[in-house]
């Protein structure tokens, strides 16, 4: 391609270049990076502290103790702050291995899989503190109804079980929000050339 | 901690010169990444922070420059987020207007400028592998660079040949 090897000869002679001295490469270098991976970094952090300060929320066994006892999946209720702890240091655990594994030496597939690994990670502690606060609303919705009495009055728990439908459903669009603004802002660009890599090594 | 901040001081003259004879291999990344001066200062700020991370991992075992081509790749690819500026740059097209043709006839001018204008219209893995074709790497190298088979690198190079020959004859 004759464009290209005139293009080849042009930008081998390039030298236009705005020179940076040696004082200012001296400041950049102390500068705090902006990059995605710090980005990343910033985040996990603030939702693994978002999240356990959540888990203070839905240990609630104190108040409910006497009410649940006998009841199904009671030991999740008995348990949760010592299985909430223990999630969060697994994860916190995975999470420091996998971004110390980050490396910006090596090749440019490796290293978006291993960004998005540790994002993973992230999304993965998530994903289980989801399911904790799924089964602890659905066990307090079952302690709700009262299963004993002769008189249940079937449109209260109705009205209540559809407003924690709707209370649910509220939920889950909200982190389905935010993990559209997260990943849009974030790691979009990662999983596209992510993609075009393999893309090339699939295609042929 | 202070074994480390000694180590990084002594090593610091060391790298600012390293960096500094090598600066054109950092604009030429930022030029195919970026179109306009300010965003294009950003990368190099970027790129200069990721390299001086990694330099006490450098072991000198490559050349500095087959390391730093990497790192500033792997920085425009994966690492450097665009800041959303107040003003449209990407209208403005830096990077077309602020070269030199003085060398070069008229039509050979108007053959650069398309050219450079047809870069842009590429996604960052295919200038990735322009711009190391033009700095004149070998496949194995491209393809050790950005992770994928020496074979399929060479597939791929063909194919944006025929993509820029499109995008010069519409």
């Amino acid at each position: 391609m004759q464009e290209l090897d005139l293009l080849k000869k042009h930008w081998n002679q390039q030298k236009d270049f705005p020179k940076i001295s040696k004082e200012e490469i001296q400041k950049m270098i102390h500068k705090k990076s902006s990059s995605i991976v710090m980005w990343i970094f910033v985040i996990s952090i603030i939702e693994f502290i978002v999240l356990n300060l959540l888990s203070y929320l839905y240990s609630f066994k104190e108040q409910n103790e006497i009410e649940l006892k006998g009841k199904p999946l009671y030991f999740l209720v008995d348990y949760i702050d010592y299985i909430s702890g223990l999630t969060s240091i697994v994860f916190i655990v995975l999470f420091f291995f996998n971004y110390r594994k980050i490396s910006v030496a090596t090749s440019t597939k490796q290293l978006i899989a291993q960004i998005l690994k540790t994002k993973k990670t992230v999304n993965y502690y998530i994903y289980t503190n989801l399911i904790i606060i799924g089964l602890v609303i659905i066990l307090a919705t079952i302690n709700y109804i009262p299963w004993t009495n002769s008189n249940i009055n079937f449109k209260q728990s109705i009205v209540f079980l559809a407003l924690m439908a709707v209370f649910s459903a509220l939920f889950i669009l909200l982190i389905w929000g935010y993990y559209k603004v997260i990943y849009g802002l974030l790691i979009k660009k990662l999983m596209k050339n992510f993609k075009e890599l393999e893309k090339i090594d699939s295609d042929n | 901690m202070c074994d480390t901040l000694d180590m990084n001081k002594h090593l610091e003259p060391e790298f600012i010169t390293l960096l500094d004879n090598n600066q054109n291999l950092i604009h030429k990344v930022c030029r195919l990444y970026t179109v306009d001066e300010a965003s294009h200062k950003d990368l190099f700020q970027e790129i200069s922070i990721q390299l001086w991370n990694a330099y006490p991992k450098f072991r000198g075992d490559a050349k500095f420059t087959t390391w730093a081509y990497r790192i500033a790749l792997n920085t425009a690819i994966s690492l450097y987020r665009k800041k959303k500026r107040s003003i449209d740059t990407t209208s403005i097209d830096f990077s077309i207007h602020k070269f030199e043709y003085t060398e070069y006839n008229e039509e050979e001018e108007e053959q650069l400028k398309a050219m450079y204008k047809a870069l842009q219209e590429l996604n960052d893995i295919e200038k990735a592998l322009v711009f190391l074709y033009l700095e004149d790497k070998n496949y194995d190298e491209i393809a050790e660079t950005l992770g994928i088979s020496s074979i399929n690198a060479r597939v791929k190079m063909n194919r944006i040949k025929t993509k820029l020959k499109q995008l010069l004859n519409p």
